[in-house]
């Protein structure tokens, strides 16, 4: 049986505040050092270009006794990119990978990324198969995925995408300005949008640090966390609102906040848990079958969630204590300052 | 609220268990030898490319033409009957009037070739059926700007144009039995075509007498069907096609005649192709992830909440129903959506955030009772307090979910609609993918009122009538357990101390 795991609810969270900041900001610091060294990719359908991939496996006329197999299926990625540039006079990237296949065994895979101005036409996948055939006549090649993306239509698809986004920004301080006016005023409203900048920044560095390149995958999970995000702060803030009224005036901002937190805590929590729960099911599985497609889709998400989740606890209530303190004592100064100067 | 009468949760589960076996299994009516469909289960969801496998293509006219907005209608309605006459129905095909693109999707047929570059290339081939006088080596076939072609021969002569598509009323492929060939037949037309002054039988009529004896080549865009002599003037409006056709290439070529040629050359800007391999193993990975996930988050809020966990449950189990009967269109008169691999992902995360519904409103009930309210008290309390709190993580997410169906999905839908103030001047990029992950969420979220919110409310409030489910346990609160084991513990030290002052007392 599980016991109430939080039956004892008196954390001091705002004490640790700094740390709690401090620690983000290193998270941030890696990511931004990441970023450095490895660079943003952008997707062949952002930028244009193109991408093949084939399955292969050995024919069924090489027999076990024969050189081993493994010497077959050696492919040389040198010669298939010299191939690949007399089908289409582009210098292509090449990527050879094993994963689990559904059916059981292994599925060998190679993947060839072209990213010039002028993509491929039709044919290519099927001359170049011919090609590698020739070249090795014991596998069979298969093409399974093919992508071909005109640099016009990308740049464009770029510029939507980058509109999506700074659109739900837009609607969600709107929302968030409307929601805070009874809540918290300008420092709660402020302060969640930081939080959510820290979550968009996680999921960025995510994409940067797994080498991902950015598609239309990063912007769907960028926007999922930005409407996630900011519920879980919302909540938090909307409590520190009714304890104001049950405390009153002399409770102090860290006591209000930490009272809240505590309190809120089980949802916090176990919300969070059971969406990481659900999301991290997905990323094992996708990695298990290599699905490419929903990897690039669920690891950030799953980033994302937990950034989210950390934000919403330590992040902007930390912030926002701090903010006020910082207001109040300004306030006092000033009192102060003109009491002594009357005197 | 009133407690709710007691039957009634028997009711709401009832409803949702039925709504599950249906959503998923579906109801089906044997008619004779034919399975009529009444409400759609998960097999008949129409995947997308990404699961099924298949092609998705973009088509625009070739650079520096600007298609007008008819054009490009009849250039829809023409790959429309290309592609119907090939055998594909579950197509999605949208025209971006404004910037001159069309976009085509389809999944590929079971015993389909896979054949990606041919089929691309018989979609998008011009169709322009030409009779010329003469036998050139060569055609070229140029696009005016105002919408008018000038064909030319190898020598960069223009060619004399006897008959074009456009002249022919029906083709027919047929067989002669005599030749053991067979032919496209021709039906000319009797009214002159629009800016034309002739009709199609006029004006073969008037092509053969001035190439009587000669030969007219027949082209079919730039390949040379056939090269027949005109042996006698032909006013009675039919012709024939003859060349080396078998029954499948003549059946072809009378349905691209009458499918009509394109108004402008189609060239292939964008496309993509999924194998139907690739899309199953993923679809069976992702529902290995959805009950796996499903399964641990259900342990969990039972082994929490113990009775809201339970409803939670059933709640949950009613909200995936409900978002695949939504993605199928469970009623077989509703239109379905195409459901891909991150739409799955969308659903599965839509459990993961929809559990939130149930978890505010357990937490809340818990700690009502923890101040010391009674149940029915608790239970009110920690309906009409967590409200507000499942309103706003809604929200939110609804406004999410129609900015990635506007972004990401088809032209003409509503979302995209909405979103046209702000997004007119970028093209169409259809991502059916991302479009489908933002429709479960949508759905998902939605359906997360009616079933957290709603359903689960009105399961609670019933079950706590019964007097075996009326434990505070029950609802999470362990601290009259607490308060039963401390006051035996002290009895027992009581006793304990009893009997040792008894004891030293005999002494």
């Amino acid at each position: 049986m599980v016991k109430s795991y939080l039956a004892r609810r008196d954390f001091d969270f705002l004490k640790y505040r700094r740390r709690f900041l401090l620690f983000a900001l290193c998270v941030i610091l890696v990511g931004v050092v990441f970023n450095v060294v490895r660079g943003t990719k952008l997707d062949i359908k952002f930028t244009g270009g193109a991408m093949l991939k084939y399955s292969y496996s050995l024919d069924n006329t090489v027999s076990d006794s024969d050189v081993s197999a493994s010497d077959y299926m050696k492919l040389d990625k040198t010669a298939i990119a010299g191939m690949v540039k007399e089908v289409t006079g582009q210098d292509s990237t090449i990527t050879i990978a094993q994963s689990a296949s559904a059916e059981g065994g292994v599925k060998n895979t190679i993947t060839i990324s072209m990213s010039g101005k002028k993509t491929m036409d039709e044919d290519t996948g099927d001359q170049l198969a011919e090609k590698m055939t020739a070249e090795y006549p014991h596998v069979d090649f298969a093409m399974i995925e093919s992508n071909s993306v005109d640099a016009t239509t990308g740049s464009e698809f770029f510029g939507k995408c980058l509109m999506a986004v700074l659109l739900a920004a837009v609607f969600m301080i709107l929302y968030v300005a409307l929601r805070f006016r009874k809540i918290g005023g300008m420092s709660a409203g402020v302060t969640a949008i930081i939080a959510i900048i820290h979550d968009c920044l996680i999921v960025y560095f995510t994409f940067v640090a797994f080498g991902f390149s950015l598609n239309d995958n990063f912007i769907a999970v960028l926007l999922t966390i930005i409407g996630y995000s900011i519920n879980s702060t919302i909540i938090i803030y909307d409590r520190i609102r009714e304890n104001r009224e049950v405390m009153g005036k002399k409770a102090t901002y860290a006591e209000l906040a930490n009272r809240s937190l505590n309190e809120t805590l089980g949802r916090t929590i176990n919300t969070n848990l059971t969406l990481i729960v659900a999301v991290l099911t997905v990323v094992i599985v996708a990695f298990i079958y290599d699905i490419t497609s929903i990897i690039t889709f669920a690891v950030p998400m799953l980033a994302g969630v937990i950034a989210g989740t950390y934000s919403s606890m330590f992040i902007s209530n930390s912030l926002w204590v701090s903010w006020r303190e910082y207001r109040d004592a300004k306030l006092a100064q000033k009192k102060l300052s003109s009491f002594s100067k009357k005197k | 609220m009133k407690r709710v009468g007691k039957p009634w949760f028997f009711v709401v589960a009832l409803l949702i268990f039925g709504l599950a076996y249906t959503s998923f299994f579906g109801v089906y009516k044997q008619n004779g030898d034919l399975q009529e469909t009444i409400i759609r289960g998960a097999k008949d969801i129409r995947w997308g490319t990404d699961i099924q496998g298949g092609v998705s293509v973009t088509f625009g006219p070739e650079e520096n033409v600007d298609a007008t907005n008819d054009q490009i209608e009849s250039a829809k309605s023409i790959l429309e009957i290309r592609l119907v006459s090939s055998g594909v129905t579950d197509y999605e095909l949208y025209a971006d009037k404004d910037n001159d693109r069309l976009l085509v999707s389809f999944p590929w047929k079971d015993n389909n070739s896979q054949d990606v570059a041919g089929t691309i290339k018989s979609l998008s081939q011009s169709a322009e059926l030409f009779f010329i006088g003469g036998t050139p080596n060569s055609i070229t076939i140029t696009y005016n700007e105002d919408g008018t072609k000038t064909v030319t021969d190898e020598t960069g002569a223009e060619c004399d144009i006897v008959l074009e598509g456009k002249d022919v009323k029906k083709a027919e492929s047929g067989y002669i039995s005599n030749d053991n060939e067979f032919v496209v037949s021709l039906e000319l037309t009797t009214e002159p075509a629009e800016g034309e002054e002739l009709s199609g039988k006029e004006k073969f009529a008037q092509g053969t007498e001035t190439y009587l004896n000669k030969r007219i080549s027949i082209w079919m865009d730039d390949v040379c069907l056939s090269a027949p002599t005109v042996n006698n003037v032909i006013s009675d409006g039919k012709a024939q096609i003859s060349g080396s056709f078998t029954a499948e290439s003549s059946k072809t070529l009378a349905d691209n005649i009458n499918g009509g040629a394109l108004p402008f050359k189609l060239v292939t800007i964008d496309y993509s192709s999924v194998d139907p391999t690739l899309g199953t193993d993923a679809l069976q990975a992702m529902l290995i992830a959805g009950i796996i996930a499903f399964a641990l988050i259900c342990v969990f809020m039972i082994a929490y909440y113990r009775l809201p966990g339970v409803v939670a449950c059933i709640c949950l189990l009613g909200q995936v129903a409900g978002t695949i009967a939504a993605v199928s269109g469970y009623f077989s008169v509703f239109d379905s959506f195409t459901l891909t691999l991150p739409g799955i992902a969308g659903i599965i995360l839509s459990v993961g955030m929809g559990v939130d519904a149930n978890i505010i409103t357990a937490e809340r009930i818990r700690e009502e009772l923890r101040k010391g309210k009674t149940l029915d008290g608790a239970i009110k309390a920690g309906s009409s307090n967590s409200f507000s709190a499942i309103f706003d993580s809604n929200v939110t997410n609804i406004i999410v979910s129609v900015i990635l169906m506007g972004v990401f999905g088809p032209p003409d839908t509503v979302w995209s609609t909405l979103l046209t103030p702000f997004l007119w001047m970028f093209g169409t990029s259809t991502t059916g993918a991302i479009y489908s992950f933002g429709y479960t969420l949508l759905v998902g979220v939605i359906l997360n009122f009616v079933m957290g919110v709603a359903a689960s409310r009105i399961m609670i409030s019933s079950l706590s009538g019964y007097k075996l489910l009326r434990g505070r346990r029950l609802y999470g609160d362990y601290s009259e357990q607490k308060k039963r084991e401390i006051e035996a513990a002290a009895a027992k030290a009581y006793t304990k101390a009893h009997a040792e002052r008894k004891e030293a007392a005999e002494n």
